[in-house]
């Protein structure tokens, strides 16, 4: 199963890495990038002003309240790209396909239906995954000019997260590829799901219970942002302060995204074996 | 097989090529359910199903070469996936996006796909479909020289009559999910359909293959060149008046009386 899904994996990805709609991500994320590098090398000190009274006279500000506002500006530009990402790669994958009919010259070949799933589940992954690392790269490359140091290890924490948010985004916007038929209807859906639906469901539950809305679909997606931004999610309720997310608040969310991609993964699974059309 | 748009023609070879699931009856393959032994049967069978896009962005030679490793499970070498290229004549345009090759080309490709790995059976939907005449040609040599190599079923869906008049052994006419006729094509033989004055005439005509289509009008299989000539004497000897005469390939008889047409 492995030997199939990774040469048809190889080979989808080989087809995105020279389409035009993985360049212009690459160079759309490449010039976000770029914009952050330059406000952040130029304007970071004005920025880190706007967080303390104007009564206070700081010449020169301590390098971690620099770098947590640095994290902050970063990570909130940072958890948008996903969304955007998958929403060119895994919500077309399989309905480009089944609009193509190039979905029956794999269905006529001794693989499985999730073999072929499987390989469209890594491929749109691993090419979200390479056009999010560029936007993180710079980030990774600004920090070391401004601060002439490494970055401390929740770096690497955050990097971990974004890759999991990536994981569990690529899973829901195939889920929507493989409801939809028509390849340019999947991105749509997706990216109209994240922004509205997302928020409206989060806004029925709040509204039923009394609940903060935040907690319930929000605080998943927002996992990177919540690590990065320092905000402690107690139960229900953000609070946002300059000290560092707990462990045990981070664990909390890393398994509300889990549940998450548990949940598409069935769905996704459910709903493309029972397609009649296809094998 | 041939009938006309919507008849059933793809639907039944995605059933015979294992490619979709949930219809009544069964498909098998040597005598192995396909549904039930998928990997094992579709081994045995390239296909050309609808008309598939392909992938823009990657060439022929990747294309070809993923589905040699599927349907082989492992690489093919270089002269292997060069021999598929050349088959379909290709081989110029081996590292050419698929997004810069023609409809036609494409097609071709897609033929090439269902041949990787020379499997038992060969299934083409509506292969010849823009395609051009150089094409086409290709197409015809091509299954000829398949069928000559070796015992291999090719079971191949077209609206092109004279086309598969020249190239297939047996014809099936499809028309809603129903077989109309099924029957061996006479590929020396051809018919001349004459438009006479009188119904009387097929009597006349009657040392010749005929059938009477309908006032005046017979048609007479010709197998011979020696028929042809022993035709016109007799038309001659007895003064028929022939007010219009067509040629049609055996096919094309038959599914013109199939459909009524």
């Amino acid at each position: 199963m492995i030997w199939n899904s990774k040469s048809m994996a190889v080979f989808f990805l080989k087809n995105y890495r020279k389409s035009s709609a993985f360049k212009y991500i690459i160079i759309l994320f490449f010039l976000l990038g770029l914009l952050m590098s330059v406000l952040s090398i130029f304007f970071l000190n004005s920025i880190v002003s706007e967080f303390v009274p104007s009564s206070i006279k700081i010449i020169h500000y301590p390098k971690q309240i620099l770098e947590d506002i640095y994290n902050f500006a970063w990570a909130s530009i940072a958890i948008y790209l996903p969304v955007l990402a998958v929403a060119f790669f895994a919500s077309t994958s399989i309905s480009s396909d089944l609009e193509s009919k190039n979905i029956y010259q794999f269905m006529t070949m001794p693989i499985s239906k999730e073999e072929y799933l499987f390989s469209k589940i890594l491929s749109s992954f691993v090419a979200s995954i390479i056009s999010v690392l560029v936007f993180i790269a710079m980030q990774f490359i600004t920090y070391l000019l401004i601060f002439r140091s490494f970055p401390p290890l929740a770096f690497l924490n955050y990097v971990t997260v974004m890759i999991l948010i990536i994981f569990t985004d690529t899973i829901a916007a195939m889920v929507f590829s493989s409801i939809i038929k028509k390849g340019d209807y999947g991105p749509l859906g997706f990216i109209l799901f994240f922004l509205l639906i997302t928020n409206v469901i989060s806004l029925l539950i709040s509204s039923m219970s009394g609940l903060n809305d935040s907690f319930i679909i929000t605080n998943a997606q927002r996992l990177a942002y919540l690590v990065f931004l320092n905000v402690e999610p107690y139960f229900m309720v953000y609070t946002g302060s300059l000290s560092s997310i707990s462990f045990n608040s981070e664990l909390l969310l890393i398994y509300i995204q889990i549940a998450y991609t548990v949940a598409f993964l069935f769905i996704l699974y459910s709903v493309f074996m029972r397609r009649g059309e296809v094998r | 097989m041939v009938g006309p748009n919507g008849s059933g023609k793809s639907t039944l070879l995605k059933i015979i090529s294992g490619c979709i699931e949930g219809y009544l009856g069964s498909s098998f393959v040597d005598g192995v359910n396909i549904v039930e032994n998928h990997k094992r049967c579709v081994r045995k069978i390239g296909a050309l199903i609808e008309n598939p896009h392909l992938y823009s962005y990657v060439n022929s030679y990747d294309m070809l070469q993923l589905a040699y490793k599927l349907r082989n499970g492992r690489n093919g070498n270089e002269d292997e996936i060069d021999n598929s290229l050349n088959q379909v004549g290709l081989m110029s345009k081996k590292d050419i996006q698929i997004r810069d090759l023609s409809s036609g080309e494409k097609k071709r490709l897609s033929i090439g796909l269902a041949l990787v790995g020379s499997p038992d059976i060969i299934i083409l939907d509506e292969p010849t479909n823009n395609m051009d005449a150089e094409g086409v040609s290709m197409f015809q040599r091509l299954i000829n020289q398949l069928r000559d190599d070796g015992n291999r079923l090719i079971i191949i869906t077209s609206h092109e009559l004279d086309i598969i008049g020249k190239i297939c052994d047996r014809l099936i006419f499809l028309i809603n999910g129903q077989i109309r006729r099924d029957f061996i094509i006479n590929k020396e033989g051809y018919f001349l359909i004459l438009q006479t004055d009188r119904s009387a005439n097929s009597v006349a005509l009657r040392t010749f293959k005929t059938e009477l289509l309908a006032e005046g009008k017979i048609a007479v299989l010709i197998e011979n060149e020696d028929e042809l000539n022993d035709l016109f004497r007799t038309i001659s000897e007895r003064g028929i008046k022939i007010k219009s005469i067509e040629k049609m390939t055996q096919a094309e008889f038959e599914y013109k009386k199939a459909f009524n047409q």
